[in-house]
């Protein structure tokens, strides 16, 4: 769980406060804030004194990416943090949309260690796939024509074929 | 500050979550690059817009980059007729090839009479009696200027690298015919549909003639080698006696480079080696003896393994699901039983590979551009 910290802690570390694109309120340590990219470069920019908005990220997304970082700013052994990330994926990748939100929250904060991760995951999750399957699955469109996917078929029938 | 992103963020409202995911094309991209290659060949077809991503040739770059590795590139082009597209396939569907596109040869401007490969380079024959090496990745051709006295008519052929991007094209001839009554024996040959001796083809049919030529096997073949850096033919000849009747496979004219040596495999299984480092005439090249009585074997052919090590490979003519290989040992003579019963389907795809095209590459497709 992302810590909301209390006002006592708060004057101990140096915290910042993070405002949701619903508004929601988290204060963090510099140091977990710092895990992302682009709010690390508003933070050397414009101060800690200031709540930071991250407008394009929703309150939950932004709760599981805290969670994310504060776990990962404390430098644990790597098997715990291995394992620690397991289960993290395990309980993201339940919910698709929330997934892929994740990530493109992840990817906009530019937080490299996550986007791999859930990257990673991702692929493992669609490898074994069909093209339909996948289509389906992101309500993707198939827009391309018959002659296109006809040929995409018959150049490359070794990559339709179980190994 | 933050940066307007181009995509919009898809977000869910928590009452709708059967919504379904509309999927970002960076992440996309980011999934992508994390794929094996066969799944990103089968994932061309999804739409027009993985499509694009994936045919971008960003995304070749990245994906090549990312994977750190550099390709190894075990597989066979074939050639179609059709519209000469090169098309590649792998013999290992894991295997990281950032080539994610067939090549058009554009060979429309000249009239082909052969293609053969060797060492990733192509050699286009045309009719009128030209040759020149091509590169099918970069489509950049080198023509070799004609020798004098050069027959048209080679009977073998191989091409070496060498450093700052130049060849060495190797040409095999058989000189002296010593054996022409053994031809016939080789192929059944008929006119007609009449079986034919040699003594009934007639003088002047030309095609006869060069395929009784081809097929006789002989003591004496004399290589003729092109270097492109010097862009010159070698001055002295080179000329190799052997003991025993050589002859080369017509099928498998393109010799498998490994290193310095060029190999091509004979018509009685051995298996004839060219040392291009080695100067002294005597022992450029040597005949290695087949690894197993050759009435036994069927389908033989030779490649180059991954590792730099020949392979040879044939099947059982008897159990005919049973495919042999063996590996030739570091002395160059002898030959390691490597293991047995290969599936049928890749077998006869290595053997498309040698005989249609035609092209057996080692080399990287990206090492090319």
């Amino acid at each position: 769980m992302a810590t909301i910290i209390t006002k006592e802690q708060q004057e101990k570390e140096k915290m910042v406060t993070l405002v949701s694109s619903d508004s929601e309120k988290f204060v963090v340590e510099q140091k977990v804030a710092e895990k992302s990219h682009v709010i690390k470069m508003v933070m050397n920019c414009c101060g800690i004194e200031s709540p930071i908005p991250v407008r394009r990220v929703k309150g939950d997304i932004l709760k599981s990416i805290l969670e994310y970082c504060e776990k990962h700013s404390k430098g644990e052994a790597q098997e715990v943090m291995e394992k620690w990330d397991k289960e993290y994926m395990d309980k993201a990748e339940k919910d698709l949309v929330f997934f892929h939100d994740l990530m493109l929250a992840s990817h906009f904060l530019h937080i490299q260690e996550l986007v791999d991760l859930i990257a990673v995951t991702f692929a493992g999750m669609l490898k074994m796939k069909s093209p339909e399957e996948i289509r389906q699955k992101f309500n993707i469109n198939n827009d391309l024509t018959k002659e296109q996917e006809e040929h995409i078929m018959t150049t490359f029938g070794w990559a339709f074929q179980p190994i | 500050m933050k940066k307007k992103k181009k995509h919009a963020l898809i977000s869910k409202k928590p009452a709708e979550k059967k919504k379904p995911v509309i999927i970002n094309e960076d992440i996309v991209t980011e999934i992508l690059l994390r794929l094996p290659t066969k799944s990103i060949f089968k994932f061309k077809c999804i739409s027009k817009t993985w499509l694009k991503i994936i045919t971008d040739p960003w995304f070749a770059n990245a994906y090549k980059s990312f994977n750190a590795v550099l390709p190894v590139f075990a597989g066979c082009f074939c050639v179609s007729p059709k519209n000469h597209e090169l098309i590649f396939h792998p013999l290992k569907h894991c295997l990281e090839s950032p080539s994610m596109n067939t090549l058009p040869l554009n060979l429309q401007d000249l009239s082909i009479s052969s293609i053969l490969s060797s060492n990733g380079l192509l050699l286009l024959c045309t009719t009128d009696g030209r040759k020149m090496v091509c590169n099918p990745v970069t489509g950049r051709r080198l023509m070799i200027p004609k020798m004098k006295d050069n027959t048209e008519w080679y009977h073998a052929f191989g091409l070496i690298h060498e450093k700052d991007n130049h060849v060495k094209v190797v040409f095999a001839y058989k000189l002296a015919t010593d054996d022409s009554q053994t031809a016939l024996f080789l192929s059944d040959l008929s006119l007609d549909n009449k079986p034919v001796t040699r003594k009934e083809l007639e003088p002047g049919k030309d095609w006869l003639e060069m395929l009784t030529k081809w097929q006789c096997r002989t003591k004496n073949i004399e290589f003729r080698v092109y270097c492109s850096k010097k862009n010159e033919w070698n001055q002295k000849r080179l000329v190799s006696k052997f003991p025993c009747y050589v002859c080369f496979d017509p099928d498998q004219m393109a010799g498998v480079p490994i290193g310095d040596n060029l190999y091509w495999i004979t018509v009685d299984g051995e298996v004839l080696v060219y040392n291009n480092m080695i100067k002294s005439e005597a022992s450029m090249t040597e005949l290695i003896g087949a690894p197993a009585a050759i009435k036994t074997l069927d389908a033989i052919t030779i490649y180059c393994s991954g590792n730099e090590i020949l392979l040879y490979c044939a099947r059982d003519v008897i159990m005919k699901n049973v495919v042999i290989i063996w590996e030739l040992m570091s002395d160059q003579k002898s030959w390691a039983l490597l293991r047995f019963s290969v599936s049928e389907n890749k077998f006869h795809l290595l053997r498309q590979g040698v005989d249609q095209l035609r092209c057996m590459s080692k080399s990287s497709i990206t090492g090319t551009t």
